[in-house]
């Protein structure tokens, strides 16, 4: 653990542009695994690519590495943005907090934007990519399917 | 009503064997490992077979069963090998202290686990009491059966409620466990994602949590499974209170207790080889919460304080 320092977290759908700035960060990068979508299997595997230091966790492992002080900076990678607001995946929220209150500074970055798949009721808590880890029937009724969520700026801003 | 979990006794001895719910297996599967053995017993506790009152419960029969070690606390030191934060001397003294009264530890273990279940029982109705009128529950991981009590507890109250049971990546234990016990029961209760909790809290979704705890200190700090931390500090950020089910608290630092990294592997846990990263990952198993985001540790033995 003493290893681990001054990392950055990239949260998001990070695209072309995204990567050129993480390019010049002179830090480790943490990437979360971005339930449900898992989206940070692939970018872990991106940045690794270019030659990043990168580091793997689950989502609820973000409070642990901002509690032992990990953690100087946060990207967050929104898929739109409207006035004063960003428009992000689901879990967004749930980091922003934490980094707020742990006086993390966000920085708010274009991400890909996915506007046109309205349809977020593919990956939900119940399931693994295609496994489905729930035997009630009707999950529809017992799962909390993900939402956009939408994260004022200034809620958030140093 | 009668309501059933077979994770509220996870472990159990019949003619010297003790044989463990094998709680990587569930839903799916209700199997149970056969242990023999000392080593068998590590072997169960490394995989992760088991865990929460189930490692205290095997604790209890290895003493009682293997003779590797000269008395509980050479056990317990084997115990501490595979999961450094559980205070397993803590158990090997209790056993100690009853084989000093002569009380074999097999009998000692017995009396835990009457005495653990009536003690759990009154544990739940002291905090039935203190939790809404129309309880939105939100917990993570899981507490053995012990939310079937709650609920129990909650209906006969007249209160009604619904939990909302957070996944608990990367082993699912909320979803394997909790959220597949209370489903079983007909218990009302909805899954999310571990990252979707402080949204849910922030849209009014959730108006208290309700956790176990692995460890516990007098000043009212907890250690209990990863996430936990987050879920306490959402909570603390929009005025919702947070309910610890402590045993045992003791007068110690609790940053000082090490904290289990589990092999970087498990983060992938149930995803298929094409599909992980193959690089550096982290799984540290359990969080620290500090007592000022905790409203309360309902406490084994003395809940009503």
């Amino acid at each position: 653990m003493e290893e681990i320092t001054n990392m950055i977290v990239v949260w998001g759908n990070v695209q072309a542009a995204g990567f050129d700035v993480l390019m010049h960060e002179d830090s480790g990068v943490i990437v979360c695994e971005q339930r449900p979508f898992m989206y940070g299997l692939s970018v872990a595997g991106q940045l690794k690519n270019k030659g990043l230091k990168v580091l793997y966790c689950s989502d609820n492992a973000l409070g642990f590495l901002f509690y032992n002080k990990k953690i100087d900076k946060v990207y967050v990678f929104y898929e739109q943005k409207k006035d004063n607001k960003v428009i992000c995946q689901s879990g967004t929220y749930y980091l922003c907090l934490l980094a707020r209150q742990h006086n993390v500074d966000i920085i708010f970055s274009e991400g890909i934007n996915i506007k046109d798949s309205k349809d977020l009721r593919g990956p939900d808590a119940g399931s693994i990519f295609s496994k489905s880890f729930v035997m009630a029937k009707n999950t529809d009724k017992y799962i909390i399917k993900p939402e956009r969520e939408e994260i004022l700026i200034e809620e958030f801003r140093s | 009503m009668s309501l059933f979990s077979p994770l509220l006794f996870p472990v159990y001895c019949r003619e010297n064997i003790i044989f463990v719910l094998d709680e990587t297996a569930l839903p799916f599967d209700e199997n149970y490992v056969k242990v023999g053995k000392l080593s068998e017993a590590l072997d169960v506790l490394g995989q992760m077979k088991t865990r929460s009152l189930g490692q205290v419960l095997l604790f209890f029969y290895s003493c009682a069963l293997f003779n590797e070690a000269e008395n509980a606390y050479g056990i317990a030191e084997e115990f501490l090998k595979i999961r450094p934060t559980f205070d397993f001397m803590f158990i090997a003294g209790m056993i100690e202290k009853q084989k000093e009264r002569g009380v074999k530890p097999i009998d000692a273990a017995k009396f835990f686990i009457d005495h653990f279940d009536k003690t759990r029982r009154t544990r739940a109705k002291v905090l039935a009491g203190q939790l809404p009128q129309d309880a939105k529950i939100a917990t993570v991981c899981n507490v053995n059966g012990e939310l079937i009590y709650l609920y129990e507890e909650l209906i006969s109250a007249g209160k009604k409620c619904e939990f909302i049971v957070c996944e608990t990546r990367p082993y699912l234990q909320g979803t394997r466990l909790t959220f597949w016990e209370l489903t079983k029961n007909d218990i009302p209760a909805r899954l999310c994602c571990d990252n979707q909790i402080s949204w849910i809290m922030k849209n009014g979704g959730v108006n208290c949590v309700v956790t176990g705890a692995d460890r516990a200190s007098v000043k009212g700090d907890i250690i209990n499974k990863i996430g936990t931390y987050a879920i306490s500090r959402a909570a603390h950020e929009f005025g919702i209170p947070f309910y610890a089910l402590t045993q045992y608290p003791r007068d110690i630092d609790i940053d000082t207790i090490k904290i289990e990294l589990r092999p970087a592997n498990e983060v992938f846990m149930y995803i298929d080889n094409d599909k992980i990263f193959h690089g550096d990952a982290l799984y540290p198993c359990f969080d620290v919460v500090k007592g000022e985001y905790i409203t309360k540790s309902v406490d084994l033995n003395n809940p009503g304080k």
